[in-house]
């Protein structure tokens, strides 16, 4: 009976607790944060008031930054998209040791610290690294390109961490398909293109889906990759949030921003959802 | 058909090629023999790390980093196997929902996690390493649960009724039934949790102090001053052997290709 108290009555609360004391909380309280007051002298202001909100969405840097999370986190999205269908129908396909192989390769930069992995490219890219070195080295260039601290670097940098998810995603999903549809299409006279496009690519919208997702968000929220790669001129909303908390000491405008992040990445999250939800009704109905 | 195969490996193989190149260029670079990273390296040695194994603040950082990982992944770890263990009993809502809690962290952006828990914390007067730990212990989280999870859908529930009606009290259900069946995922849990907590960035640049820099803190503050320099390179190529040596023992424990099979 003792036995039973310790393993399952106690042991269990105390985890509980532990979540939502170290987790659920500081949550609800940052969000109480942004709706109070930053005074230089005296600090946090504890009122409720939607001001930090009113001067965000108001504010046209936040907005310019904004953008850029927005537009270079949905061009990562597609970039992955394109470049995972390959992949995935490869990881299906393949047995063994070049299976696991490539999988872990894949795994690799996701697991790895981001600090280090923005660091390779710093070295790849930077005005002595490796691919300026061997520009120069093969005579194609005179003198070094500067290919960091601009949009595309980002891009590369956010890609080469999160397409593992989209992989994972898709490849559950090809793994799911009967394998006799597409022999059916193709024995009924369509061609290899049409059959990708008919057959595989409806079937795979889950596996899109939720890989999509996953990249989506994850980028939004980078914040290493744009702080090295992008330089001090390419920020994201996260180099904000951070600006404002740490150099600044204005947890409550930073709070605002913090929660803008998350609202301006479920507000797309959602959209997309639905797109993709009314375009297979339309599909259906046809 | 071998046509298209050959298309087909060639690009997984480009594919690969643009991953393992950052990772492989600060795995040579550190190998040069100038005073700066150069491509291709000048000559082979390894005075780097060795310069870097003198290095103090690296060195604190390193040991700091390793200590921290491995507390956190562990309580990571047993409070994941307590949350999802609950969550097969009978009338398990409410453990459900911690359950759902606890994956959560992996959701929210890492700045907005690290944010919160600076601005409670701070209240709680928790700063410095407790807070840290506890940080690293909730981001760590959903990766543990994750495989916990998976271990424990994968066990038969009539192994441990069968132990249980042959007398077992329900510590030696669990020391003798449960516990060595879903070793397998308690132990690639660790070795993810302690993954992310070793590589974790944001969250410790909001919560560390001069006192207690993290290996990936260090380095990042390092990158704006002497980004060429090869010790700093030294630094982070043992940053990639150590999480690579922790990937393949998990992914093997975890079986993570089996997932991959129809």
């Amino acid at each position: 009976m003792i036995n039973t108290l310790k393993s399952k009555g106690l042991f269990a609360p105390v985890a509980a607790i532990f979540m939502l004391v170290s987790f659920a909380l500081p949550v609800v309280y940052l969000v109480a944060m942004s709706l109070s007051q930053y005074s230089p002298t005296e600090g946090v202001v504890w009122t409720v008031s939607f001001a930090n909100y009113r001067d965000t969405i108001s504010d046209l840097f936040f907005w310019e930054v904004g953008w850029r999370t927005l537009r270079l986190s949905m061009i990562t999205t597609l970039a992955c998209l394109v470049l995972a269908f390959p992949v995935s129908h490869y990881l299906v396909t393949a047995r063994g040791w070049r299976q696991l192989l490539v999988f872990i390769i894949l795994l690799m930069p996701l697991v790895t610290s981001v600090t280090v992995m923005s660091y390779g490219w710093l070295i790849l890219l930077g005005n002595r690294g490796v691919i300026n070195s061997l520009l120069l080295g093969v005579g194609i260039l005179g003198s070094p390109v500067n290919l960091m601290h601009n949009e595309p670097a980002i891009v590369i940098g956010l890609v080469h961490i999160f397409l593992v998810f989209m992989v994972i995603s898709i490849a559950g999903s090809l793994q799911s398909i009967n394998p006799s549809f597409p022999l059916a299409a193709r024995s009924l006279g369509a061609g290899p293109v049409s059959v990708f496009l008919r057959i595989t690519l409806p079937l795979c919208m889950p596996g899109i889906r939720a890989g999509a997702l996953l990249v989506f968000a994850s980028s939004m929220s980078a914040y290493a990759i744009p702080g090295v790669l992008g330089g001090p001129r390419y920020k994201f909303i996260s180099t904000l949030v951070y600006q404002q908390a740490i150099s600044l000491f204005n947890w409550p405008v930073s709070a605002a921003y913090a929660v803008m992040l998350l609202i301006i990445t479920a507000v797309f999250v959602v959209i997309a959802l639905l797109v993709g939800k009314f375009a297979g009704l339309y599909r259906r109905s046809r | 058909m071998t046509a298209s195969r050959l298309m087909l490996a060639a690009f997984v193989a480009l594919i690969c090629v643009f991953i393992v190149a950052p990772i492989l260029s600060i795995t040579l670079g550190a190998f040069t023999e100038t005073n700066y990273v150069v491509f291709p390296p000048q000559g082979f040695t390894l005075k780097w790390y060795m310069t870097a194994f003198g290095q103090r603040r690296a060195m604190d950082a390193l040991g700091f980093s390793l200590g921290l990982a491995a507390a956190s992944a562990t309580v990571a770890t047993i409070v994941s196997f307590l949350i999802a263990n609950a969550c097969r009993r009978a009338n398990a809502s409410f453990y459900q929902f911690l359950k759902r809690l606890a994956l959560a962290p992996a959701m929210l952006p890492a700045v907005f996690l690290g944010l919160a828990l600076l601005v409670a914390y701070s209240r709680l007067h928790l700063r410095g390493i407790p807070a840290l730990f506890v940080g690293h212990v909730v981001t760590a989280m959903p990766f543990a649960i994750s495989m916990v999870t998976v271990g424990l859908n994968g066990l038969n529930p009539q192994l441990e009724a069968a132990a249980r009606s042959l007398g077992a009290r329900p510590r030696q259900v669990l020391l003798r039934v449960t516990l060595p069946l879903i070793g397998w995922s308690l132990v690639s849990s660790w070795g993810f949790a302690f993954m992310i907590s070793f590589g974790a960035l944001e969250i410790s640049l909001f919560l560390s102090s001069s006192t207690s820099v993290t290996l990936p803190v260090y380095i990042y503050s390092s990158l704006e001053w002497m980004p060429m320099d090869p010790t700093l390179t030294a630094v982070a190529s043992g940053v990639i052997l150590l999480t690579m040596i922790v990937l393949v023992i998990s992914a093997r424990l975890a079986r993570l290709d089996r997932f991959l099979k129809r």
